[in-house]
């Protein structure tokens, strides 16, 4: 049942992301990104995102996004994201991004948790409408995974939950 | 759209562990003083919650092993500890065990950290354990050992002097020793249920890993937990 949900909201949200594309107001970028780990156990991200913006104004815009985030294990976050350009969109336009959501763990010892991305970043206009686009910032993600131990006197389990506090950084690609 | 979002979110969060006939559960119950605030700098406290081992001995007292220990003593992954190894962390669980490391410690070093029990990231609040036992464990003491730093009290304060018997450890010290409790567990008694008892703190200063019964100098140490059962499925 879940499998199905998850499915139809990712046709979901593939339609509007092709239809993003038709239309002026809406945008769409792809970025990878990795983090500088500040919580104990420690665990280097690596993540990569989709997003879908729908421009309200010339400065602000929300959207929504999903991906892969590699921790201890492999998430997909599905989250919603607002955006706003410090300056008027120029050649180069420094903003301020946050992404709040959930991400969702396949694996059946794992369990996602919340998700939030506050970010400053600057994004660079290559020709029309294409820009480049780098970013800094937090990344709280909350996991919870199964740590096991096989002895001769003994098994043993334990649920692990995990709150990853990192300093992100991003680099991606808006058209 | 937001709804079915929700519903899936929701429907995607799995029982991580699951418990069949037989198997033990050791239950942590959280007390008032669960978690401490461990100061970081310029007046900035953190919330830390205690330092914890769960091991197995059998009926004499001997060692068998370690079930469960906190990460940050398993890997020697401090913060804020100014070089501090803290061998008054948990020393009972650290004799116990009885690894002696190249400094002379009983204390997993970055280099050779815990591998013979799970270590995991300190639970915020309440937490329980799976054990299977094996057909031969019938009869064993599950010991916890708990430990807060920097939780001092007038019989254990931070001014405290090397060589003193309530020094723990300086500024960056334990304060409070860490306390420990057991369970008797016999499997072939019928009983389903088995609280842990309070038998002692261990060494102030991390010297020994002795118990000592006398807590008359303890005070919010004694409300780390609430409650520690073990209860057979």
């Amino acid at each position: 049942m879940k499998k199905i949900i998850f499915l139809i909201i990712l046709c979901c949200c593939t339609t509007i992301m092709v239809k993003a594309q038709r239309t002026d107001r809406f945008t769409y970028a792809t970025s990878i990104g990795t983090g500088l780990a500040m919580s104990e156990p420690a665990n280097t991200p690596f993540t990569w995102q989709v997003l879908g913006y729908y421009n309200i104004s010339k400065r602000f815009s929300i959207g929504a996004g999903t991906g892969l985030s590699i921790y201890e294990k492999a998430l997909i976050p599905l989250f919603a994201d607002a955006k706003y350009n410090i300056v008027k969109p120029g050649r180069i336009t420094p903003y301020l991004e946050c992404g709040v959501g959930y991400s969702i763990a396949p694996d059946k010892n794992a369990n996602g948790g919340f998700y939030m991305n506050p970010s400053i970043g600057v994004q660079y206009s290559i020709c029309e409408n294409k820009k480049i686009f780098f970013a800094l910032g937090y990344e709280l993600q909350e996991l919870e995974r199964l740590k096991t131990q096989e002895k001769p006197l003994f098994s043993a389990e334990f649920s692990e939950r995990l709150s990853h506090s990192s300093v992100s950084a991003k680099v991606g690609f808006v058209f | 759209m937001i709804y079915l979002w929700f519903i899936s979110l929701c429907s995607c969060q799995k029982e991580l562990i699951n418990y069949e006939k037989g198997d033990v559960k050791v239950s942590v119950e959280q007390g008032n003083e669960w978690l401490h605030d461990f100061p970081l700098l310029l007046g900035i406290n953190k919330k830390n919650p205690p330092q914890i081992a769960i091991w197995l001995e059998d009926t004499h007292g001997n060692y068998l092993s370690t079930v469960y220990v906190t990460h940050k003593i398993a890997t020697q992954s401090w913060q804020a500890s100014g070089g501090n190894r803290r061998k008054e962390a948990l020393p009972h669980w650290c004799y116990s065990r009885g690894v002696k490391y190249s400094d002379g410690l009983y204390l997993p070093t970055k280099k050779e950290p815990l591998t013979d029990g799970i270590s995991g990231a300190t639970p915020q609040g309440s937490f329980d354990i799976k054990l299977n036992p094996a057909g031969s464990l019938n009869q064993f003491v599950v010991k916890i050992e708990i430990n807060h730093s920097t939780d001092f009290n007038e019989a254990f304060p931070k001014s405290a002097k090397e060589g003193d018997p309530n020094y723990s450890g300086g500024k960056e010290g334990s304060g409070q020793p860490a306390i420990v409790y057991a369970a008797h567990i016999d499997l072939l008694s019928g009983e389903k249920s088995f609280e842990a008892k309070l038998i002692g703190h261990s060494s102030p200063d991390g010297s020994s890993g002795n118990i000592y019964e006398d807590i008359s100098g303890l005070t919010t140490a004694l409300h780390i937990v609430k409650r520690i059962t073990v209860n057979i499925q």
